[in-house]
Parts: C-alpha cells; sequence; structure tokens
C-alpha cells in the first residue's frame, strides 16, 4: 500500500494496528503522543532522565504493540502506564529532588527551563511546601495524583494506566489531595 | 485555590514538546529494533530515522517493565489463546516443584526488619544493549518485609502484592492458583500466563517467605502446558531445571530455572523470538542473603537489634509516609530562635540557620557572637563539632532575587525593541541567565548515605572525647547536629540507621524531663553523650521528631525550635 492510498489513521488503535503491517507507522504515535508524555516525565525527574524514560517508553510500546488491545482508541493510558512504570526506577532521586526543592526554594527540574524568567518568578510561594508533600506521598499515591493533575487522563483512563479499578482511584486521590491539603498554606477564598 | 490547582501549577513552566535527544533515541532504538524484526513487510523508508545515537542509556530499566509485562499485556488483551499440553520430560513436573519447594522450605524464617543484600545480573536483548556490559549486575539491600529498599534491591517501593497481604495468601496451591488467577482483571480464559507472571514478579522482586515459595512451586506445576526442561544454563552458566511456560500467539515463552543441584532460585527468562536457544532477557540471582545491617555483604542471619528495627522505622516513615515538617526551610543566615531544657533548667537561644552565629542574653544583655569574631572562643556553642551545614544541606546555586528581578526587566526591554533585534537580545539574556545558574560540573560534597561510611565520616570529627573506638565522635556529633541544623527541614533517617550501627547500640523507652514519651537510642561509651531521644507517641503515628539527648545523666531537651526575624526575637 502506498503512502499516498492509505487513509489517515483515525484512533491510535488504527495507527497500532497498521503498524503491525508497516513499524514505520509506529512513529505516528511518537509524533501525537511523545509531547505529552515527555513533559509529564520532565515535570517529575527533571530534563536529563526525561529523554530516556520518553525513549524507552515508546520502544517498550513498540516492542509490544502486538498486544495492544484494538477497542482501545486511545493509547495514552497505555503510553501512561508504562512510563509510571520506568519512573518507578528513579524513585529515590524523584524524592530528592522534591527535598532539595523544599530546602532551598530553587528547584533543579526547572531549572534549565531559562526562557520562562515570568513563570519562575511567578511561581507561588507554596512550591516548597507542594514538593515537601509529594515527597512524603507512598509511590502509588504520588503516581495517581500526578496522573490527575498533570495528564489529561480521566480517572478510568488513570486505573487503566495504573491496571487498578476505578474506585482505587478515587479513594487514592481523596487520601492524597487531603494530604497535600494539610500541608499547604490556606488561601482566603476568592 | 485549592490544592489540586496548585499542584496544575507546580512546575508548569515545563513546556509540552519532544527534545531532540529524546526524539533521536528513540528512532535509533527503533532502528535496531526493525533490523532484527523477522516479519517486516516494508523496510523502513530511508531517511526517515535519525542518526543512530550511542544508544539508550541505561538499557536495562527495560526489566523493570519486562518484567511488569505479561501481567500488563492481559490487562490490555481481551484474550489469550490456549496453552498445548506437552510430553513429560526426564524429571516430571510433580518431581520439580516437590525439589524446589523442599529447597524453598529448608530456608530460614526471617523477620520482617532483615537487612537482605541482594546482586543481580540482567541480560537485556542486543538490540537494546548499546553501553555497558551485558549482563550488567545491579546490587542493594531491602527488608524482608519490603518496607525499605536501597540501591538497586527490591521492587523500589512498588511491591507486585503487599507486603502485609501475604500472611493471608491461601496455603495452598489449587486455591493460590485460582487467588492468582482472579488478579487478572479481563477473566482471560486462560490464565496461565497470569499465574506464571504474577508467582515470577514475586519470587524475584520481593523476599517472599519460605511456604510461600513452595506454594509458589506446587502451583506453578498446575498451570495447564506447563513443562519442565533440564540441563539448562543460566546466563551465570550454572546448570538449572526450569519450569517453561510456551509461547502463545500473545505471550511470550517464559521460565524459571532452579538449580539442578539443591532446587534453590536461580534465574527467570523470557523469549520474543521462542525460537532462539537462550531468553532474550534474563534476571540472574547472583545473590541474595540476610546480613546483619544495611549496607553490609557478610552473610549473617543475626536479627536486627531493637536500636535497628527503631531505626528502620523511621527510615519508613522518612520515605513513604507524610510528617508535617516543624520548619519548612530556612536559608544559610536566617536566625531560629531555640528554647532548650537542660536538666529541667530552660534556656533560650538564638543562632542562625548554619550556625555561623549565636545570641543569647546574659545578665538581661543581648550577646551576639559569630564564630569568626574574637568571642567564639568563650562562647559555648550549641555546636560544637560536626560537619558543615553545607555538606548536610549542599548549597546549589540559584537566583537571587535580584538577579531574578533584574532579568524580568531585561525582558521587559526586550520585549520593545523591534523583531529583528528581539532574538539575538533574547540569546544574550538566556546566556546571561545560564551563566548565573551555573551548576557545578559534579555534585557537590555531601554526607555518605550509608551507615558504615557515615559512622566513619562522624567519627573523624573530633568532639574531645577519648573512647573514639566506641564511636563516641559519632554520638557526639549526632547530638549536636540534631539539635542544630540537621533537625529541619527534615530529619533525615540516615543518622539513626547509622546510630544504631554504633556497637553494643541500644533502644530504651523512656518518659523524657517535659513529660513525653521517648524512645531512646542508648551507647556504651560514656565519653559524653550517652542518649538520643526520639519522640515515641508521634513515631507510632508515622511522624518524626528528634526530642534532644542525655550527656552525664542529664537530657538536653529542645522545646521549640522557630525561624525569627534576628538575634534575641521571641516567636
Amino acid at each position: 500500500m502506498s503512502p499516498q492510498s492509505r487513509q489517515i489513521p483515525q484512533s491510535d488503535a488504527d495507527v497500532i494496528e497498521l503498524s503491525r503491517h508497516d513499524p514505520e507507522e509506529f512513529t505516528e504515535l511518537f509524533r501525537r503522543h511523545a509531547p505529552c508524555i515527555q513533559r509529564y516525565v520532565t515535570r517529575r525527574l527533571g530534563p536529563d532522565a526525561a529523554d530516556d524514560i520518553v525513549a524507552e517508553t515508546f520502544l517498550l510500546a513498540f516492542r509490544h504493540r502486538d498486544r495492544y488491545d484494538p477497542s482501545r482508541a486511545d493509547a495514552r493510558p497505555w503510553l501512561y502506564g508504562i512510563c509510571t512504570n520506568l519512573i518507578g526506577r528513579h524513585r529515590r532521586a524523584e524524592i530528592r529532588q522534591y527535598r532539595a526543592l523544599a530546602r532551598t526554594g530553587a528547584d533543579p527540574v526547572t531549572e534549565s527551563f531559562t526562557d520562562r524568567v515570568d513563570d519562575r518568578v511567578s511561581a507561588s510561594g507554596a512550591h516548597r511546601e507542594i514538593a515537601s508533600a509529594l515527597a512524603r506521598l507512598s509511590a502509588e499515591l504520588r503516581n495517581t495524583l500526578l496522573l490527575a493533575a498533570w495528564s489529561d487522563l480521566s480517572y478510568e483512563e488513570i486505573a487503566a494506566a495504573l491496571g487498578v479499578p476505578v474506585g482505587t482511584v478515587r479513594s487514592r486521590l481523596s487520601r492524597a489531595r487531603g494530604k497535600l491539603r494539610k500541608i499547604l498554606p490556606q488561601e482566603p477564598q476568592a | 485555590m485549592n490544592e489540586m490547582d496548585q499542584l496544575t501549577r507546580f512546575r508548569g513552566e515545563i513546556p509540552f514538546g519532544v527534545t531532540p535527544r529524546a526524539e533521536q533515541m528513540f528512532r535509533a532504538a527503533l532502528d535496531t529494533e526493525l533490523s532484527s524484526e523477522q516479519h517486516l513487510v516494508s523496510p523502513p523508508r530511508a531517511g526517515i530515522f535519525g542518526r543512530r545515537l550511542a544508544g539508550l542509556r541505561g538499557a536495562r530499566s527495560s526489566w523493570r517493565y519486562a518484567i511488569a509485562l505479561p501481567v500488563a499485556a492481559a490487562l490490555v488483551t481481551g484474550a489469550l489463546v490456549a496453552v498445548q499440553p506437552s510430553g513429560v520430560q526426564a524429571m516430571t513436573l510433580q518431581q520439580l516443584a516437590d525439589r524446589a519447594a523442599a529447597a524453598a522450605l529448608a530456608q530460614p524464617n526471617l523477620s520482617a526488619g532483615q537487612w537482605i543484600y541482594q546482586v543481580l545480573a540482567w541480560k537485556t536483548p542486543a538490540a537494546h544493549q548499546h553501553v555497558g556490559p551485558n549482563p550488567s549486575i545491579q546490587s542493594g539491600w531491602m527488608t524482608a518485609d519490603g518496607t525499605i529498599t536501597y540501591g538497586g534491591a527490591g521492587s523500589i517501593g512498588n511491591p507486585i502484592y503487599p507486603y502485609n497481604k501475604i500472611d493471608s495468601l491461601p496455603r495452598n496451591p489449587e486455591k493460590l492458583d485460582k487467588y492468582f488467577r482472579s488478579l487478572d482483571p479481563v477473566k482471560n480464559d486462560n490464565y496461565g500466563v497470569v499465574v506464571f507472571s504474577q508467582i515470577e514478579q514475586m519470587l524475584f522482586a520481593m523476599v517472599v517467605p519460605p511456604w510461600l515459595q513452595a506454594e509458589m512451586y506446587h502451583a506453578l506445576a498446575l498451570i495447564p502446558g506447563i513443562q519442565v526442561k533440564d540441563e539448562v544454563k543460566d546466563i551465570l552458566g550454572r546448570t538449572g531445571v526450569a519450569f517453561v511456560l510456551p509461547p502463545t500467539g500473545q505471550s511470550e515463552k517464559l521460565e524459571i530455572i532452579v538449580d539442578a543441584s539443591d532446587y534453590h532460585l536461580l534465574a527467570r527468562g523470557s523469549w520474543d523470538n521462542p525460537s532462539t536457544p537462550s531468553p532474550d532477557i534474563e534476571i540472574a540471582i547472583v545473590k541474595e542473603y540476610p546480613v546483619a545491617q544495611l549496607g553490609s555483604t557478610q552473610p549473617s542471619t543475626v536479627p536486627p537489634s531493637a536500636a535497628e528495627l527503631a531505626a528502620e522505622k523511621i527510615a519508613f516513615y522518612e520515605e513513604y509516609a507524610y510528617y508535617q515538617p516543624k520548619i519548612n526551610s530556612v536559608a544559610p543566615g536566617e536566625w531560629l530562635y531555640r528554647e532548650l531544657s537542660i536538666g529541667g533548667k530552660e534556656q533560650e537561644i538564638w543562632a542562625t540557620a548554619d550556625d555561623s552565629a549565636q545570641a543569647e542574653y546574659v545578665n538581661g544583655a543581648r550577646q551576639v557572637c559569630a564564630r569568626t569574631d574574637p568571642c567564639a572562643a568563650s562562647e559555648h556553642w550549641l555546636m560544637p563539632a560536626g560537619p558543615s551545614f553545607t555538606l548536610i544541606y549542599p548549597q546549589y546555586p540559584r537566583l537571587t532575587p535580584a538577579e531574578i528581578r533584574q532579568l524580568q526587566n531585561q525582558l521587559k526591554q526586550l520585549k520593545k525593541l523591534p523583531a529583528k533585534k528581539r532574538q539575538a537580545a533574547l540569546d544574550k539574556l538566556l546566556s546571561s541567565e545560564r551563566k548565573l545558574l551555573k551548576r557545578p560540573s559534579k555534585p557537590l560534597p555531601t554526607l555518605p548515605e550509608y551507615p558504615q561510611p557515615l559512622l566513619a565520616t562522624l567519627n573523624s570529627y573530633s568532639t574531645g572525647c577519648t573512647n573514639v573506638a566506641a564511636d563516641c565522635n559519632v554520638v557526639n556529633v549526632a547530638a549536636n547536629v540534631l539539635t542544630g541544623y540537621g533537625n529541619y527541614p527534615y530529619l533525615d533517617a540516615s543518622w539513626f540507621l547509622a546510630l544504631a550501627d554504633v556497637p553494643g547500640a541500644g533502644l530504651k523507652h523512656i518518659t523524657d524531663g517535659a513529660g513525653n514519651p521517648d524512645i531512646e537510642f542508648t551507647f556504651p561509651s560514656q565519653d559524653g553523650v550517652t542518649g538520643i531521644l526520639v519522640n515515641a507517641t508521634l513515631l507510632n503515628k508515622g511522624d518524626i521528631q528528634y526530642e534532644g539527648y542525655v550527656e552525664d545523666g542529664q537530657q538536653t531537651l529542645v522545646l521549640n525550635q522557630t525561624p525569627v526575624s534576628g538575634p534575641g526575637v521571641r516567636p
């Protein structure tokens, strides 16, 4: 099939299906989702580790594309699940960076994003407290909370990404938010 | 703004987008992958893949995922094709299961807090192996109940199965098999791969008690289609016998190898291509045995002491639990007010966060003394000796508020420039910011993390005591530092893991002079500090609070510790 005669794939599942016959199609999945995956991983671990994890997430996805359930149109939960597993390997580094931020106010993770001076300055004073709270969450609460806050996944999709029931996602989120609320300075209601 | 809004903004400046490096790494790896795929319909278009790079760093990381993969695969695929039962080999499945189970049961039962030293060898597929030796070696420590892991051991804080539920798993292979099947949320009619991979993940990423290992080997034998293979070699060349789960259309070929002579667990492997003789991915246990303490590589079944268990509890809460920091963060020069009780007598003392200056009231007059002042020699310092503030909290460079303001102004000016000149000006601004932010090329020095090297370092600070062999300097320095800047914003568990490993360290439960129930880490040296106090009530709730120390039978308690605006100012 020549590229000209090929229909434009509508869903990720279509892309993955096509990639079973023409592996090169898989780069389309990378093009679609690597930007958000990279941002997510960078927010958790910083730019250096993120490059490795993004590349490896898609490589693992590629190697196991035959197992993808074609009834799931959107591949993001699958990809976030893989990258969450890979992030787990860096747990101590992640926690250390939160602690460094909480201690010093300087965030090793965002330091190199130098073209956003405005953002850095406008970052609220609460970022130390947030870092301090994130450092204290268990891995499963942190995974759930950060997927909820930083990916656009629904609760159902987070459940699929983490391989747990949706009720577990809800209860983990409420526990994690409660812990976060305790540590954050109370702001007056607008 | 609620906590989710604040969290959404946290690190929000990180942009969407893929870095060229990540993209190149993916494309290079994909390129390699494609060249090894045999069922290619069309070869990759020329020029679509980037230049081949050195490859994926940390290729062994694919391991972590590979271990979890069969279950993940079962989650996303609706159906698995049935595995065909096969003929029986030289050793029967039942014999293998029985012998492996007997070997497992011959192992000692370990108490929950026992440290385990683990060395694993990882073989990754050649296509992933661009850097470093293959197999690569990973080593580390974990406790037998999985509460703490150091280095590369254990399942990295996310056990495949919760340790606290292990005791309630069925003690019967049929029921265990049925239970593991029930963990498969899509309820495949073929569950072999689900049960097999659940068992192999638990065996290789957790410390499984002997009784459960034995049940697991029997449960493996119940999986339809499972085979025995004699005379297999693992990546380390050891001869073993394997439980083999043949591949199906949707699952890889998997194996678990036990030693051919004594049937202890050796390795696990998985195949991407079942026709190759050796697995594409293999993990072999080089060493796994109990040791007396964190950081030790000498086999020992000496159970952890009461002091070590208490320190492990502190380490667990430090790592996983939430506790409210008493002081969120302080700048090195910021003043702190401390209210102490020394032998029941209250005393107020002010000190900068990095202990570079100290102040107190003497006969109603405020006296401030900096370390560099002549008065320093006669000053009674709260922290007379120990590692510097910057050694405990390495101070990486950061922008000062004035520098940030300056950059902001420059940015404003820049927006007024004509578009043509803007880019050059922006580049210049960015480079000046980068220069301001320049990070050191290697990490700044800090204290060692593991107990033995930390003890050696702390013992090198002279506190004037004589019984150095009994780690008297360690105990005195730890008391100094914990009473001062070692105590905020976080209380690092490394202090206690090291203190618990001071020879002869013990644990007592006491009520301190302020009426708080404490645990007291006790030390044999009578040369200075003999006890370190941690609040027991709070520790039981997952909170860690250092209370003070005991010296010459007299308690020094920290009653209050608060940042204030200057020396002599009360909160």
